[in-house]
């Protein structure tokens, strides 16, 4: 019965988190494409900055083959219908067609977001490890010469820029292992990006984790099972594991997200064929139908995966569904 | 006809054959690939020609001199008609025969499907009068055909093979003409090509070539050291040392054709001492270009005393402009145009400081701080911002600038390159320079009877453009390539897409 109420409040969470996701991603796609027009110079400047067409055309030429290229890309109507007709489009889950390779965008994205999921999945599962391995040694004797130690070994992970531990990872790793500096997502390519994400992604989750630990450990139902003989182990796994990664949903679906659908310096210092990497090129050539595309994916990502720890949450812990109850 | 001045470009053959294949897989990785496998699309001409897939009927030669590719020969028939014959027996990848109509066409596409080539093909009407002859008619003398023929964007391409609709995207639909032929493409990620065994040179070099764009500059530099590729192109000069003392590979880099060049806007409200030439003059005597060089791009690139030393097929442009770095000269015009050093080391005038703002882009960023640095010996206040190119050009369309980097090339049709530098209405004219002998040196240069005279006008040009300093030449881009000991026959050349793979390397 309880288990039953539980999945209502469930779906009720769901059905409204559908209706505010529709309304975050409509105001975030005017966002979205505000923000890309707001950028100097458009993919026509780019075009024509790059190939050198303007020395060989007088001025009156070079004009009326930009405004040629506007038509052709639609950037000669006012920005306002220009979202108009994107909206039209994507709200029927088209996302245009890219300036560069004149490819409809969503097959685009979609022959990379497997790469950039496995990444940041793989990173997730590697940031949330190494937090828990950290975090459980640490909490177990807090201010302890361990504590201390791991403490400083998460502060230094959070210290080293991104860039930075890539390029040394892919230095270190090229020589003594023979990673492949570039190439396909393959298995054995996505360790070395993994880890780096996922030791960036792990101080912060580690230092919830810590005091979360801590509190639980705390907590009577803790003691009184330490007090009936139960081994550390056993007090962790069985008892305080849940309520203690419950605090933790919250941060774990932005660290998921932002791993998934925004890794784009990772992406860019180890080839890794994702969206990011993809974006930063779409970006440098003002590929506006493929920049807001990606921006909105972003922003997808993100409310999709917030909802859905919010259900989890509701699921995982009886503490938010009782709240809710208490509030309905 | 007797009175037509007949050229001839005759090419032997021997240069772009290969002839010798051997096996292998040549492994490249590079810094940008083709968006599409049609060389009509924007920007994907040059990459297709890099990697050996597309030629033109002209090619540029490392010296900067042009030579028949697909051509037998070109020669000017008339003085506004150049005649171009084809090799016999040419064929595009499918099969397909290119004859001259197949090239009328291909030319005709691009004239309609792109901008630069329709630049490149302007008052030009290209004609096919026989199986292997096409003429190119054009409305006066022009003695820059050939050059424009060698240009990127004139590959020959079958055109059925491109109707409208066809996915740009697909291997299968690019018919070309190159040693390699496309066999697998991921736009702007990946490109697989085979030999072509119906190449009109021989049969290339390798067997397959994998070309894998890598945007990160340090990520390339460990592909050439870990020798997981043969050829790597645009290696970072930070890592100019490590990389030319490593084992099992050579960093071989060139000069680019194209000069990094400081822009002044002698109208900026900011910075009105750049209305005055002396003032421009003291800013490029200033520059210690070797210093410039050796910080900037850890000495891979060489000074640029004029604008068109780039240029190898001007050698003495090296000799011409700002040969030396002259500070006593600077400092003296400085004093002359009436901005004083004062105690604090700073030159003013009138008690306006003697400052202005320089925008770099992308790799310049080095070569706009060591300015900075220089410039602040002789007095002289500069703020350094690096930003899009996007951004420069906005500044320069709003006139709101002071001085700005940019790299224009400088091979090709000389007289239009320099035209548009210096020219009234060029499109590198940002400062709107102006000067009584500028038009006649640039009608002589495009249209004087003899080559000997347009070259004459030429070098006056590019003297000129010392006397006026509308700008200020540093030195050319770096094309800093990565070449396995693997490779042999690998030819450095100006150009940065002439500059990938070439029929004539081989793996030992």
């Amino acid at each position: 019965m309880a288990d039953r109420r539980a999945w209502t409040r469930a779906a009720a969470v769901v059905a409204r988190g559908v209706a505010t996701a529709a309304g975050l991603l409509l105001v975030a796609s005017m966002l979205v494409f505000a923000l890309v027009r707001a950028a100097p110079g458009d993919a026509v400047d780019v075009e024509f900055g790059e190939s050198g067409a303007s020395a060989l055309l007088s001025p009156e030429e070079e004009a009326a083959a930009r405004a040629q290229r506007a038509r052709e890309l639609g950037l000669d109507r006012g920005v306002p219908e220009q979202y108009a007709r994107w909206l039209d489009r994507v709200v029927r889950l088209d996302l245009g067609t890219s300036f560069r390779t004149g490819r409809p965008v969503v097959d685009e994205l979609g022959d990379r977001v497997a790469a950039s999921a496995a990444l940041g999945g793989a990173g997730f599962l590697v940031a949330l490890g190494s937090a828990w391995l950290i975090a459980s040694l640490s909490a177990r004797r807090p201010g302890g010469p361990l504590d201390h130690a791991l403490r400083l070994l998460s502060l230094a992970a959070t210290a080293v820029p991104t860039f930075l531990l890539g390029s040394l990872g892919l230095r270190y790793a090229a020589d003594w292992f023979g990673y492949p500096v570039a190439g396909e997502a393959s298995w054995r390519r996505l360790w070395l990006p993994a880890v780096v994400l996922g030791v960036g992604a792990m101080p912060v989750v580690a230092r919830l984790l810590r005091a979360s630990l801590i509190s639980e450990y705390g907590r009577p139902y803790a003691l009184a099972a330490r007090a009936r003989g139960a081994s550390p182990a056993r007090l962790t796994f069985r008892h305080v594991m849940r309520p203690a990664f419950a605090p933790l949903l919250t941060l774990a679906g932005l660290t998921l997200s932002s791993l998934v659908a925004a890794s784009v310096i990772t992406e860019v210092i180890f080839s890794w064929p994702g969206v990011s990497e993809y974006a930063v090129s779409a970006i440098s050539a003002k590929d506006y139908p493929v920049v807001q595309a990606y921006l909105l994916l972003v922003v997808a990502v993100v409310v999709v995966v917030n909802r859905a720890m919010d259900v989890l949450q509701h699921l995982l812990d009886p503490r938010v569904a009782h709240a809710a109850d208490v509030a309905a | 006809m007797a009175a037509a001045t007949v050229l001839l470009l005759a090419g032997c053959g021997g240069e772009a054959t290969a002839g010798q294949g051997g096996s292998g897989t040549l492994r490249v990785a590079t810094s940008a690939l083709a968006a599409s496998v049609d060389p009509m699309a924007e920007l994907s001409a040059s990459y297709l020609r890099s990697v050996g897939a597309a030629e033109g009927l002209m090619r540029t030669r490392a010296d900067g001199t042009v030579a028949p590719e697909l051509a037998e020969k070109v020669e000017a028939t008339s003085p506004t008609v150049w005649t171009a014959t084809l090799r016999p027996g040419l064929t595009f990848w499918k099969g397909g025969t290119v004859d001259a109509a197949a090239v009328v066409a291909s030319m005709e596409r691009a004239r309609t499907e792109n901008t630069l080539a329709a630049g490149l093909l302007k008052d030009v009407t290209v004609a096919a009068t026989g199986d292997r002859t096409v003429t190119f008619t054009t409305k006066q003398p022009s003695h820059s055909l050939p050059s424009a023929l060698s240009h990127y964007q004139m590959v020959v391409h079958n055109v059925a093979s491109y109707p409208d609709g066809a996915s740009g995207t697909d291997a299968a639909v690019a018919d070309l003409t190159g040693p390699y032929r496309i066999t697998g493409f991921e736009s702007d990620r990946r490109m697989v090509l085979e030999r072509n065994e119906r190449w009109w040179g021989g049969t290339p070099g390798v067997a397959r070539v994998e070309v894998q764009k890598v945007g990160d500059p340090q990520a390339r530099a460990q592909i050439a050291l870990s020798g997981q590729a043969e050829i790597v192109q645009d290696l970072p000069t930070d890592r100019a040392k490590e990389l030319a003392a490593a084992p099992g590979m050579s960093l071989v880099a060139k000069p680019a054709a194209n000069t990094v060049t400081v822009y002044l806007n002698p109208a900026s409200t900011a910075a009105p001492a750049l209305a005055d030439p002396r003032v421009r003059q003291a800013l490029a005597w200033g520059v210690d270009r070797q210093e410039v060089v050796d910080l900037a791009t850890n000495g891979l690139s060489v000074p640029a005393p004029s604008w068109l030393a780039s240029n190898p097929a001007f050698p003495d442009a090296t000799a011409q402009g700002y040969v030396r770095f002259d500070k006593a000269t600077a400092e003296r015009l400085l004093d002359e145009a009436g901005w004083t050093l004062g105690a604090d080391g700073k030159r003013a005038k009138a008690g306006q400081k003697l400052a202005l703002r320089l925008l770099t882009f992308g790799v310049e960023a080095a070569t706009g701080e060591v300015l900075q640095a220089q410039w602040a010996r002789l007095g002289i206040d500069v703020q350094v911002r690096n930003v899009e190119s996007s951004l420069i050009n906005q500044s320069i369309e709003k006139g709101d600038w002071d001085a700005v980097t940019q790299a224009w090339t400088t091979l090709g049709d000389t007289a239009k390159l320099i035209a548009a530098q210096i020219g009234p209405s060029g499109a590198a004219n940002h400062g709107g320079y102006t000067d009584p002998r500028i038009d006649g040196l640039l009608a002589q240069a495009a249209g004087a009877p003899r080559e000997d005279q347009r070259t004459a006008a030429v070098y006056d040009l590019n003297r000129l453009m010392v006397e006026l300093a509308p700008s200020i030449p540093v030195h050319p881009r770096v094309l800093a390539t990565g070449v396995s000991d693997k490779v042999t026959g690998f030819v450095a050349h100006p150009l940065q897409y002439e500059n990938i793979v070439q029929p004539t390397m081989t793996l030992g």
